[in-house]
């Protein structure tokens, strides 16, 4: 399903046609589950998020507008639950996993894949600083631009660049990889 | 296609309760220009009230049209932060923090140092209320205005959304006023035109962390 899909079922959603949020939530549910789990590096708590990101996505349906991408709004909104989540149970519940412990199911880039096993990939991503494992995913494995990544995070284009470039050249380091420049 | 999935089972009891269709909101540059017509309201307001200056020099109506553009750039930029996935960079929340209270400084000094009006000490409260007054009777109604755009949308950080709505309020407020107020003394202009700017802003981020606040808390609860 390509982009243009994805905005034709969000025009069907605000008109109010249930059938379109089905295929929405068949089409962002994995994606948006993925980002989670990178987030908290907790299947569980991905999973309670999941669930309220769906309910705010549908609480501020009115906020996207066609033909805008889904995916950039979507994920932002994923990520302010995350947020929300994380500013009101900061002190009720840990979502950081020790790194060495058994790493959640996130996402390889591509450009990680040929260094080492999945398990030590996975292992040398959660070891990486959260915004910069943030920014490496959500090009990488998404294939958000820049651009994109910078207003879903609040931040510069060139900013979110660098952040997935050192993210990308510390996992390379991690995995013994050597520090290219090349990506 | 029905999708089996447990979660989406519970979503779709949730969301079949409340489908009403919605409108997608109009662009943020577009929602913003209300400040036009608040502005010209409040010019049209106040010189029924004061005696304006019309034959204020060009450069006066340069200064107050350049306040009143700074004022829609930064209400602008607060409903694009109300926008998922769309909000300014922090540099650029930033640098319109600065250049709200940097241009209309800025252009005050120039005012200041070619057609100096100094106000007279014996009128300094009494005008300096007056100033502080006016411009928080017309900031005011534009602040809300400003917060009420911008929660209609999802602020992803309320703040910030809030304390641009109300520095715009303020800037805007504070350049149709320029045009009824003559005198330049920068203890004047810094206490009862800049100061009430300032309050709106403080209110405005105030005021949204607020609701942005209460709202977490209600749906909390449910």
């Amino acid at each position: 399903m390509d982009e243009e899909d994805l905005t034709a079922l969000m025009v069907d959603y605000q008109a109010g046609a249930l059938a379109a949020f089905e295929r929405l939530y068949a089409r962002l549910a994995a994606p948006l589950r993925q980002y989670l789990r990178s987030l908290t590096l907790n299947p569980a708590t991905a999973e309670d998020l999941l669930q309220e990101t769906f309910l705010q996505i549908h609480r501020s349906r009115q906020t996207y507008r066609p033909p805008l991408p889904v995916e950039p709004w979507a994920f932002s909104i994923a990520r302010n639950v995350y947020r929300m989540d994380r500013r009101s149970a900061g002190r009720r519940r840990q979502h950081e996993v020790p790194a060495e412990e058994d790493p959640p199911e996130i996402p390889v880039p591509a450009a990680a894949d040929g260094l080492a096993g999945r398990l030590e990939v996975r292992r040398a991503l959660v070891r990486l600083p959260s915004d910069g494992r943030e920014a490496l995913l959500l090009h990488h494995v998404w294939g958000f631009s820049f651009g994109e990544i910078g207003g879903l995070l609040g931040i510069r284009g060139g900013t979110a660049k660098l952040r997935a470039h050192r993210a990308l050249a510390a996992l390379r380091s991690l995995l013994g990889g050597g520090d290219d420049e090349s990506e | 296609m029905r999708v089996n999935d447990p979660l989406l089972d519970t979503l779709r009891s949730e969301i079949a309760r409340d489908l009403r269709p919605v409108r997608p909101l109009r662009p943020a540059w577009l929602r913003a220009l209300i400040l036009l017509p608040w502005s010209l309201l409040g010019l049209a307001i106040l010189s029924a009230v004061f005696s304006p200056r019309w034959g204020v020099s060009a450069l006066t109506w340069v200064v107050a049209g350049t306040q009143v553009f700074v004022s829609y750039v930064l209400l602008w930029m607060a409903l694009r932060e109300a926008e998922p996935g769309r909000g300014p960079s922090a540099f650029a929340l930033g640098t319109a923090a600065v250049a709200a209270l940097g241009v209309p400084l800025g252009v005050y000094l120039l005012i200041h140092s070619l057609h100096a009006r100094p106000l007279p000490v014996a009128r300094e409260w009494s005008v300096g209320m007056e100033c502080i007054s006016v411009e928080m009777a017309i900031g005011l109604p534009a602040m809300a205005i400003g917060l009420w755009l911008a929660h209609r949308g999802l602020p992803l950080r309320p703040a910030a959304a809030g304390a641009l709505a109300g520095l715009a309020a303020g800037v805007g407020a504070l350049g149709v006023w320029t045009l009824f107020c003559p005198f330049t003394s920068p203890g004047h202009v810094l206490r009862s035109h800049f100061g009430p700017m300032i309050v709106l802003g403080l209110l405005g981020l105030g005021l949204a962390a607020a609701v942005f606040h209460f709202r977490r808390r209600s749906r909390e609860r449910l």
